[in-house]
């Protein structure tokens, strides 16, 4: 039997309740303080959620497969810091090699991706190969990545970058960021990835039922490789991408962006029990999340206290995607 | 050192310890597989065996996870070269646990 109208409506108030209430808490704060709906503050927005982007579709493939990937924020940080270390100028004093001259910079971000990759290969072996499941391989890896990145930069902070770093975060292209132009290529090819490809088509197959999967001839576990190392790569070049943008490094860069990114995954409709989930879901979340700490911010929230409503949105975000599966099966 | 310079080094391996520590006992005492698992994945062969299997497995990786953030205050290197050795080994005996009892 169909359902009626009534109850249409009360589905989707609740299966979208987050992003409803996100929507009447910007509209309200965009009301009540006067710089909220400026070209600036958008294109800050933006900016902030371009970085988070990229993160968030790597973390993506690995939710829609049933997994997680807990190791996102160390790679960040080691993207981060390897970034900062090949791109110094010559005449800062802590220069970390003091004889090598910076590479260019798209050369440096390919080498990041790559280190990143080596690293989620590594992640997705394990989790393939010898079935530890995803979280306690991300938890290992993610302690792997973090003495590494002790041991390459010594704990120091990184610094004194040269200006064709930082300018990838503060050039323009036709009057936008180069950050957002990034953010706007990958989710375009991971769009691309995840619908007019059959890896993508193994990704949502592996999510939906793994055993199935296996049994119809898809290569799960070569798959599982790939996503995972596709997902480290992007999660290198957000360190990069946040290198540039903070002006500096250290091995503490990007700390706890793993959760922010699936919860922002989760709340756009990515689903954590698996074989659900598009980009634009990503983009949803991402924007949401975002929108939600700026408008915090701006009704003078306290800082403390804007975690506490943070964890509120993954909490309820999370039950309803639960509530949502639930009632599908 | 203090204390917040002592969190900032061995924050982390001290976080992903309680966090190894809390499933490793969850597993060993209730025999809740699908805490690790999820609860969609196929039912293991023998679940007794895998929940103690991984229990056991999850208490070696918050041992040696334990030790690494004791050895990042010896040595950095010694700490990674640990991490990366009980890794490796938690791994297989993972995958040997995994042929013995699990799907």
């Amino acid at each position: 039997m169909g359902k009626t109208n009534q109850q249409k409506v009360k589905d989707f108030l609740i299966n979208n309740g987050v992003i409803i209430v996100m929507f009447i808490l910007v509209i309200y704060t965009g009301i009540t303080s006067d710089n909220f709906f400026t070209g600036n503050n958008l294109m800050n927005i933006l900016m902030n959620m371009s970085s988070r982007l990229v993160i968030a579709l790597g973390i993506a493939g690995c939710v829609i497969t049933a997994g997680c990937d807990l190791s996102a924020g160390r790679m960040i940080g080691l993207g981060a810091c390897i970034s900062g270390m090949l791109l110094q100028r010559m005449d800062y004093s802590g220069k970390f090699f003091p004889d090598m001259e910076p590479l260019n910079v798209f050369v440096v971000a390919v080498i990041v991706m790559v280190i990143c990759a080596a690293f989620g290969s590594v992640t997705g072996f394990f989790i393939a190969y010898l079935n530890v499941p995803p979280f306690i391989a991300t938890l290992a890896m993610m302690e792997i990545v973090y003495g590494i990145g002790l041991i390459v930069t010594g704990a120091t902070p990184l610094g004194g970058y040269v200006k064709e770093y930082t300018n990838v975060a503060n050039g323009k292209f036709l009057g936008i960021n180069y950050l957002i132009w990034i953010a706007i290529i990958v989710a375009a090819i991971t769009w691309f990835i995840f619908n007019m490809t059959r890896h993508g088509k193994y990704m949502y197959a592996i999510g939906g039922n793994p055993q199935a999967a296996e049994v119809a001839g898809v290569p799960v576990k070569k798959t599982l490789i790939l996503i995972y190392m596709k997902a480290a790569a992007m999660y290198g070049l957000a360190g990069f991408m946040l290198g540039a943008k903070a002006g500096g490094a250290s091995i503490q860069t990007g700390y706890g962006y793993e959760m922010e990114a699936i919860a922002a995954c989760t709340i756009g409709g990515v689903s954590v029990t698996g074989g659900r989930g598009k980009v634009s879901s990503a983009i949803i979340g991402v924007a949401v999340f975002e929108l939600l700490k700026v408008a915090l911010q701006y009704l003078g929230v306290d800082a403390n206290a804007q975690y506490i409503a943070i964890g509120i949105v993954i909490f309820v975000a999370i039950s309803l995607d639960i509530r949502k599966y639930i009632a599908k099966k | 050192m203090t204390v917040e310079m002592f969190l900032e080094q061995a924050g982390i391996p001290l976080l992903i310890f309680v966090v190894c520590i809390y499933y490793g006992v969850r597993l060993l005492v209730l025999q809740d597989v699908s805490a690790i698992r999820g609860k969609d994945k196929a039912p293991v062969r023998d679940e007794k065996g895998y929940a103690m299997g991984a229990g056991k497995l999850l208490l070696f990786f918050a041992a040696a996870t334990l030790l690494m953030g004791i050895l990042i205050f010896v040595n950095v290197y010694a700490a990674v070269a640990e991490i990366i050795v009980c890794i490796f080994i938690m791994g297989f005996l993972w995958k040997r646990m995994n042929q013995k009892y699990g799907a």
